[in-house]
């Protein structure tokens, strides 16, 4: 399922899976964490969200369980897999270059 | 793969995804509104359909969606659906029921072990004429001698009387081999196979029982097995009973089979004093061994035998069974599949432009939906759903269709078709539907599908052309297939036109008798009890006393059985003219059928007296020998003087001269199609006798059959306990039951091409509406310019007759090559007969103005305000 060529889509998994990196959260916690880790530049709207995390999910990027969230509330939690952890290094690489290349371009 | 397993586990829980969707999504929403954040809220709708569209569900909910659309769309035009729906099961119960029959003689394997391996052997002998018989001795020597068999076994065919039970009855019997049922690779239900001594003459008094003679005669005892029976009185010891799903591998199925019994040792001798033959050799070859082989290995046995002393020349024919069995049948199969089959697939065609002229209907609606957005692959799979619900529906109903035309085959057909005694739907035949569907659903769901594809919708309406498949060439190709399909039907119609003509002609024209009131019963005094002549007069006097004496009956005669209209084979006498020299020149004898009867066979059958007297009841034994002859034994040779008064010898008797009193009409007596042959009709107690062994009794009656046949059974019973009749019928039944083949074909192809008929009125129907749609735009403005409605519809009904009239050159074309095909199985009935085609064309060419009728008049009726504000 590959088709993450288009930048913003491919920059949300990216955000998703570095988010998810060191500890396994649920929805709303993701796009709270993005959202806080970025000062409060970016804003993830759950029209983009879910649709994301069920993307990376299919492509076994990430996994899911049912848990009780901090307020005793059920939520759907959300865990990095190897294979998301692979891919994330890979992005995390790519998105290096990119913003590198793209700095030299303005600079100049 | 893997992805496409995750989707498809998801697709099963569908249901609960979608809840916890729903959840996850509220406990998102909750978190924002308890921390006032601004993240969210965007549009939650398209967040769960974008999700869902990752799942895949949108195809399948979709097609989910146009299956209840379809459903909906198609009971809103019952019209549209029943005809549609209607037509196709028709196609496809027809070919479907065809399928079947040539499912049954050629498909199937026949029910033996290893049925590949089975043929049957004959000797052909050629001298004068062909006879397909072997001799007794040749095959004890092929079996003996030959390498390319595993085994080979003779039998034949004849009908006894089973008495010794409550009722005697005839029944059909065979003599076979013993090795016979072994080599089928059948073994009895009950006690043993034929002892292999049953080959031996003096041993052949054993025999096996037919489940079905078991159960109906025997009651199904279990204790019959070493039990006597008695076949036309002589004592058969039972060995077994066959196992019911027996067939016996003939055309009639057998009641009992008894041992053959040959002299081996005399036929072999070969000196003449013993020398029979056997009517069917069945053999099972080695494995590998071909046909050919066989027939070169058994040749080179026959080259060392001697022949018989009127030299005849010997060749042998091996076929495998199921073509000895079936051969004939198979190619009426084949053909039938392939006639249904081109009707299936005008069938869809029409259904295909019906279908095109709705989407015209509802052009509006698509090119909305189209403009709306929906994508063009969904306009088209949504018809394609549309037009595959109709044919699953056409094909469930067509199988039910199928069950019926098949036991009309199986109860009508005079054919035997198989050997199962009915026509089995199985695999093969559901196999074949269900292929039949998905053609159908190709050509006529694919037509108007494709048609949509290639236009472009929003630029039709942008245009203002207000039709889908308006363009000029699509209306030509619909008017070609209209054409196409009137020129098909004109030449079936004439064809079948003309097989019912013939049937006609044949059953009811110029049978020279009346059949209304008269019964035949026939009664087969072989037996050795009445080689007597006193004897059998005797019988016969009694029966025809008793007989007259039944309440209801009118008058008796007696006659031979197989002169009983329209007869069978004949033996003919040659008789001697008084006066006249004897001819050497057997072309020149007064060759004759005789016929013995009494006075009463004239009156029965309403047989017009030309001249002279009838026969009297005074022509006796001891009265002046007297005959009565036909209209064309005079005409024949009596040419241009009366025949009354001349005296012939006939018959056995040679020495009575016989005085000819007086001359009727001719009567078709050798079989409906052939001319009437020179008759004499001699009063049976002035004959000799022996033919009356073969004794037919008509009964004039204005009683059913159903009421006389059991007073007359009880009759015989009661002068003779032993004695059966082997049958009871009107002479309609009679009649019917000779021309039950031609009539059979001349059904079908009526069936056919009333079939026909109606596919080119729904066909020109389709055509001419779509070109009225298509024209509606024209019409309006003509009507705006103060055109009357009278002109409308007369200008649409003329592009019709454009369609109809070449449609109707080529099919009168057709007719004349398809007629010149059947002109074998006419019967006085020419081929190019223009009676039948004026009929046929001019109902085609009416049914077809009717059906374009209609689109007229409701083009005629149009508001020209509305049509054109459609722009």
């Amino acid at each position: 399922m590959g088709k993450s060529q288009n930048l913003l889509q491919g920059t949300l998994d990216l955000l998703i899976l570095h988010a998810l990196q060191h500890e396994t959260m649920h929805g709303y916690a993701i796009a709270q964490t993005i959202h806080l880790l970025s000062d409060e530049v970016l804003t993830v709207e759950e029209g983009s969200l879910y649709p994301a995390l069920s993307r990376l999910e299919l492509d076994a990027c990430i996994s899911s369980s049912w848990g009780l969230s901090e307020n005793n509330r059920r939520a759907k939690y959300y865990k990095i897999t190897a294979r998301g952890k692979k891919i994330l290094a890979g992005q995390q690489e790519s998105w290096k270059r990119l913003s590198a290349a793209v700095q030299q371009v303005l600079a100049r | 793969m893997t992805s496409l397993g995750r989707t498809l586990r998801k697709l099963l829980r569908r249901r609960r995804l979608h809840a916890e969707m729903e959840a996850e999504l509220a406990h998102h929403r909750e978190l924002s509104r308890e921390n006032g954040n601004p993240i969210g809220l965007g549009n939650v709708t398209a967040a769960k359909e974008s999700t869902l569209d990752l799942w895949r569900f949108t195809l399948l909910e979709n097609a989910w969606r146009d299956i209840r659309h379809a459903f909906r769309s198609l009971r809103r035009r019952p019209a549209y659906t029943i005809t549609a729906v209607g037509s196709l099961a028709l196609g496809i119960g027809v070919c479907t029921a065809m399928f079947t029959v040539l499912n049954a003689v050629a498909l199937r394997p026949l029910p033996y072990a290893n049925p590949q391996q089975l043929v049957w052997v004959t000797q052909v002998l050629k001298a004068n004429n062909t006879d397909e018989i072997t001799f007794t001795p040749d095959f004890l020597d092929w079996r003996a001698g030959n390498r390319t068999f595993q085994s080979m076994a003779a039998y034949n065919e004849n009908t006894r009387s089973l008495t010794g039970i409550a009722e005697p009855i005839e029944v059909h019997t065979v003599k076979a081999s013993a090795a016979l049922l072994p080599l089928l690779g059948i073994s009895p239900l009950l006690g043993r196979n034929l002892p292999q001594n049953a080959d031996f003459a003096g041993h052949e008094h054993v025999a096996l029982l037919s489940h079905a003679i078991w159960r109906s005669r025997f009651g199904a005892d279990r204790s019959i097995v070493g039990k006597p029976i008695l076949l036309d009185g002589e004592q058969y010891i039972v060995t077994g009973v066959l196992p019911g799903r027996f067939l016996f591998p003939g055309v009639e199925q057998v009641d009992i089979i008894t041992g053959l019994g040959k002299n081996e040792a005399g036929e072999l001798a070969r000196d003449g004093k013993v020398f029979t033959a056997v009517r069917n050799v069945i053999g099972r070859l080695q494995p590998g061994i071909t046909n050919e082989q066989a027939r070169q290995d058994l040749m080179v046995i026959q080259a060392h035998l001697p022949l018989p002393p009127w030299m005849p020349t010997i060749t042998i024919k091996v076929l495998s069974l199921r073509d000895h069995l079936f051969g004939n049948a198979k190619i009426t199969g084949v053909v039938l599949v392939a006639g249904s089959l081109l009707f299936l697939l005008i069938a869809s065609s029409n259904v295909g432009s019906l279908s095109l002229v709705r989407l015209m209907q509802r052009d509006r609606e698509l090119a909305i939906r189209r403009v709306l957005g929906a994508a063009r692959a969904r306009v088209i799979s949504q018809l394609l759903i549309e037009s595959s619900l109709l044919a699953v529906f056409a094909a469930a109903l067509g199988l039910f269709l199928a069950m019926g035309i098949r036991s009309l085959l199986i109860a009508f057909g005079p054919y035997r078709l198989s050997i199962y005694g009915n026509l089995p739907i199985d695999m093969r035949v559901v196999a074949f539907a269900s292929v039949l569907l998905v053609l159908t659903i190709l050509v006529f769901g694919m037509l108007p599908a494709l048609r949509m594809s290639d236009f472009h919708l929003g630029e039709a309406i942008a245009a203002g052309q207000m039709s889908i498949a308006g363009k000029r060439h699509n209306l030509r190709l619909l008017s070609i297939v209209g054409a196409a399909e009137i020129a098909i039907v004109i030449a079936l119609s004439s064809s079948a036109a003309l097989m019912l003509e013939s049937f006609w002609n044949m059953r009811y024209k110029e049978l020279g008798f009346e059949s209304q009131h008269a019964i035949a019963a026939t009664i087969n005094l072989g037996s050795s009890r009445y080689g007597d002549k006193n004897r059998e007069f005797a019988f016969i006097n009694q029966l025809l006393e008793r007989a007259a004496a039944i309440p209801g009956v009118e008058a008796v005669t007696p006659t031979v059985a197989s002169e009983i209209p329209p007869g069978e084979g004949h033996n003919t006498n040659n008789a001697r003219i008084e006066g006249r020299p004897l001819p050497t020149n057997s072309r020149l004898k007064a060759i004759h059928q005789a016929q013995e009867v009494s006075g009463a066979y004239f009156k029965i059958l309403r047989i017009p007296l030309l001249e002279g007297r009838l026969l009297r009841d005074s022509d006796t034994a001891n009265n002046l020998p007297v005959v009565v002859v036909n209209s064309q034994f005079a005409k024949r040779y009596f040419p241009g003087e009366s025949a009354l008064g001349h005296r012939l010898q006939t018959g056995e008797r040679e020495n009575a001269w016989y005085t000819i009193v007086g001359v009727v009409g001719d009567v078709k007596t050798s079989g409906l199609t052939a001319p009437p042959q020179p008759v004499v009709y001699t009063p049976y107690e002035q004959s000799d006798g022996g033919r009356l062994r073969d004794l037919g009794v008509i009964i004039r009656s204005a009683l059913p059959v159903g009421s006389i046949a059991p007073e007359f059974r009880k009759i015989v019973h009661d002068l003779d306990p032993e004695q059966p009749v082997a049958s009871i019928a009107t002479i309609d039944q009679r009649l019917n039951a000779s021309v039950s083949r031609p009539r059979f074909t001349a059904d079908i192809l009526f069936v056919f091409s009333c079939f026909g008929v109606l596919l080119a009125i729904i066909g020109v129907y389709g055509v001419v509406t779509c070109r009225t749609r298509a024209q509606m735009r024209e019409i309006a403005v003509r009507q705006a310019l103060g055109a009357q409605r009278t002109a409308i519809i007369s200008n649409i009904l003329g592009q019709a007759i454009r369609l109809v009239v070449p449609g109707l050159l080529a099919g009168i074309a057709l007719a004349f090559l398809g007629n010149r095909l059947i002109s074998g199985l006419l019967f006085e009935v020419k081929p190019g007969d223009p009676a039948a085609l004026v009929v046929v064309c001019a109902g085609i060419v009416l049914a077809a103005l009717a059906a374009s009728f209609v689109p007229a008049l409701r083009a005629s009726r149009l508001d020209p305000l509305v049509s054109l504000r459609q722009d």
